[in-house]
């Protein structure tokens, strides 16, 4: 079914499509759920390409406040790259995709409060080894941001939802919050992953 | 096909930004921002972040209302009703047990009032939060820069001993 243009905009539809697009670009956040549009030949299609293109409106600071999953700001500036949507046709590539967003889940926090906590003067003693954790770490840059703090997306299921409360979460004593351009550079892996992956395939 | 999937469909409405890329006002703009509740996979949220009354949520308000409240005195006076209400109530439990609940349901009652001024002062609780890491990391800074200067001294004065040195050297060379 195709909507008509209509002739005068009516607030309650403008809000209806306001919330179904919110819940469509975090359904974004979902890996498995990526797949499934390109399995369905979705991005095979003009008009959705326009129109990822178009929901990167998302970004702004009066849209940022609603997101809920900020990884699907991820996703979607992914989704503007081909290579990405053909990629994730392919099952492996799905599971590189929800491994990665896993770990970045599991250590980004904590390898990045390891490079905003004061230390103390470097000591002569060598370094100790790394984390053996294969997300990357980058460089410490606290970006002044509203963004809520990245949630894992289980594989099978849409995202799980926790209504927000009333009380604002007291913040954590030198925590620091990922912005959104921090999780593009410490998941870039993905890209390093699906690229390795579809020259493999291929 | 779209029923018989897993997934919703994405919006149908799509098919429009055929030209998007070329031509952006061949699309319908977006919607503008909701303003209140308004409910996301099935849960509700408001955009309003603040804390509704004791009256809004139906329980009774046992401290002053004024909006200048002295926190502490009212949470050491909640706290000493609770332990007194916890102490009526084991009396109760021992002479009267059936009625219990209602010295419960007054210990409950305390609890809301408790948790509700607790709540209250995490606005307050995030923002001196902020200040100490705010003065902190200046703390930090005003470290580095004096650091820095005790560094440039000491470098300074290296630097002059060796010109003095050098100078010093001059008077043993031999004159042409």
């Amino acid at each position: 079914m195709e909507p008509e243009a209509m002739p005068a905009p009516d607030p309650n539809d403008a809000r209806q499509r306001f919330l179904l697009e919110l819940e469509f670009i975090q359904c974004l956040a979902n890996p498995t759920y990526i797949h499934y549009l390109a399995q369905n030949r979705y991005f095979e299609d003009e008009a959705f390409i326009g129109y990822l293109k178009y929901l990167k409106y998302w970004q702004r600071p009066e849209y940022i406040k609603y997101i809920m999953y900020p990884h699907c700001l991820f996703f979607l500036e992914l989704l503007q790259n081909a290579n990405f949507r053909n990629a994730m046709a392919h099952p492996a590539s799905k599971e590189v995709a929800h491994r990665q967003q896993y770990f970045f889940w599991k250590n980004y926090r904590n390898n990045r409060l390891k490079h905003i906590l004061p230390r103390p003067p470097p000591e002569p003693t060598p370094a100790p080894a790394p984390a053996p954790a294969p997300a990357t770490v980058p460089p410490a840059a606290p970006v002044p941001s509203t963004v809520v703090p990245p949630v894992a997306a289980p594989s099978s299921s849409l995202p799980p939802m926790s209504a927000a409360g009333a009380s604002a979460m007291s913040p954590m004593q030198f925590a620091g919050t990922p912005g959104t351009n921090i999780p593009k550079n410490d998941m870039r892996n993905v890209m390093g992953g699906q690229g390795g992956r579809k020259r493999k395939m291929g | 096909m779209a029923t018989s999937s897993a997934y919703p469909p994405p919006p149908p409405y799509y098919r429009l930004y055929k030209d998007y890329e070329k031509d952006p006002s061949s699309a319908p703009e977006p919607p503008p921002p909701v303003d209140g509740p308004y409910q996301l996979f099935g849960a509700t949220y408001t955009t309003d972040v603040v804390l509704p009354s004791l009256e809004d949520q139906g329980v009774r308000q046992l401290y002053p209302k004024s909006p200048d409240i002295d926190f502490k005195k009212e949470l050491r006076t909640l706290n000493r009703e609770l332990q007194l209400h916890i102490l009526e109530l084991a009396d109760i439990l021992v002479e009267r047990p059936s009625q219990y609940a209602r010295r419960v349901e007054d210990i409950s009652l305390i609890f809301k009032n408790l948790h509700h001024l607790l709540n209250s002062l995490r606005p307050h609780q995030a923002r001196a939060t902020l200040i100490h890491m705010l003065e902190n990391q200046i703390q930090r800074r005003k470290q580095a820069i004096e650091d820095i200067k005790q560094r440039r001294e000491e470098a300074q004065k290296l630097l002059g001993e060796s010109l003095l040195i050098l100078d010093g050297n001059q008077p043993s060379l031999p004159a042409m």
